[in-house]
């Protein structure tokens, strides 16, 4: 599977976020999407799953694919938890097809029992990205998106759940949009300009 | 009193009923945008002046069942406002999620719509109930006063 960005270019208010972007996002690498404030990485993000169309370009898969749209494990830049529900609650509510057991024992490899146990609200910044990252790496997916997947996060947590994501990843493409790549070595890095 | 007694089998019976077609319609609304858009006026109207359902009365106070159909029509229309405006509420950013991850749409009833509802009908049930109930007793007056 191959997803195809095409000379995108996106603008809001008159103000051009991105500027005739291309990339291939192939199978079995990793992309890591980095630049300031401003310089399109969540845009871009957006628009690779569809949920805004480019001005000018397009996004589409080449290849042989079962489905008409990208079947992602995403991590968004805000948390989008429910609040009263717990950890494992808000992993196995997104789909049929993972169950609690699974998700408690992946969810464990990142958090205390007691964490997992309690309604997300009473997490910390950090603990709840990682429930976010654990919801995006457990259901069934062709490419793992992940839009500042780390932050909140302390040094230690951050090699842990780095350790994670490249675990979960298999053989598909894995894309993270960050400000701070240290760790992420691994990916190719494309940084973004700020227009102007 | 002798008018509440008379009436209240109607107004009971309106209540339950109007309140289980109100927040049904409400859901196929908020699911079925046209549907929605062909009862926004209903909504408007009825949402914020159950009591202009008091108008049926004058002209229909032969019926026995009067009592009964305006108090569901007045429960009905204020509890579709009422939970269309609940699930016109919702956090869109967890609907965008719920559309990325494909979240099956009995869960995202389950999870996201219903507690929602939930919030807002424990905050108007009880407003839909005294509401009913003087509509109710209005209409019997109505309907006692042609006797």
């Amino acid at each position: 599977m191959i997803i195809e960005v095409k000379e995108v270019s996106k603008s809001y208010d008159g103000k051009k976020v991105l500027d005739n972007f291309s990339l291939h996002i192939e199978s079995e690498h990793s992309y890591i999407i980095t630049g300031d404030s401003g310089a399109g990485k969540t845009t871009l993000l957006r628009l690779i799953l569809g949920l805004e169309k480019p001005d000018e370009g397009k996004v589409g898969l080449l290849g042989d694919y079962k489905y008409p749209y990208i079947v992602s494990g995403t991590v968004f830049q805000e948390d989008r938890l429910v609040e009263s529900l717990d950890a494992v609650t808000n992993c196995t509510m997104v789909s049929k097809k993972i169950f609690r057991e699974t998700v408690t024992e992946e969810l464990l490899k990142l958090l205390s029992e007691e964490d997992i146990r309690k309604p997300v609200r009473d997490l910390d910044e950090g603990k709840r990205r990682l429930v976010c990252i654990a919801r995006a790496c457990c259901i069934p997916n062709d490419v793992l998106i992940m839009d500042e997947p780390f932050k909140g996060m302390d040094e230690q947590t951050r090699q842990k759940a780095i350790s994670f994501v490249r675990d979960k990843q298999g053989s598909g493409p894995l894309v993270i949009a960050t400000g701070y790549t240290e760790g992420l070595e691994f990916g190719r890095i494309i940084e973004l300009k700020t227009e102007g | 009193m002798g008018i509440l007694q008379s009436n209240i089998s109607g107004i009971i019976t309106g209540f339950i009923l109007g309140g289980l077609i109100g927040c049904a319609i409400a859901g196929l609304g908020f699911g079925e945008k046209l549907l929605g858009m062909i009862l926004k006026p209903l909504q408007l109207i009825l949402g914020k002046l159950p009591e202009i359902t008091l108008i049926l009365p004058l002209f229909f106070h032969d019926n026995p069942g009067i009592t009964f159909i305006v108090c569901l029509v007045a429960t009905a229309g204020f509890f579709y406002g009422s939970v269309y405006k609940a699930l016109e509420g919702t956090d869109s950013k967890l609907l965008e999620m719920a559309h990325i991850f494909r979240m099956p749409v009995d869960r995202q009833v389950q999870y996201i719509f219903l507690p929602q509802v939930l919030a807002e009908l424990k905050h108007s049930a009880l407003i839909g109930v005294v509401r009913c109930l003087v509509i109710g007793v209005a209409s019997g007056v109505i309907c006692s006063l042609f006797k």
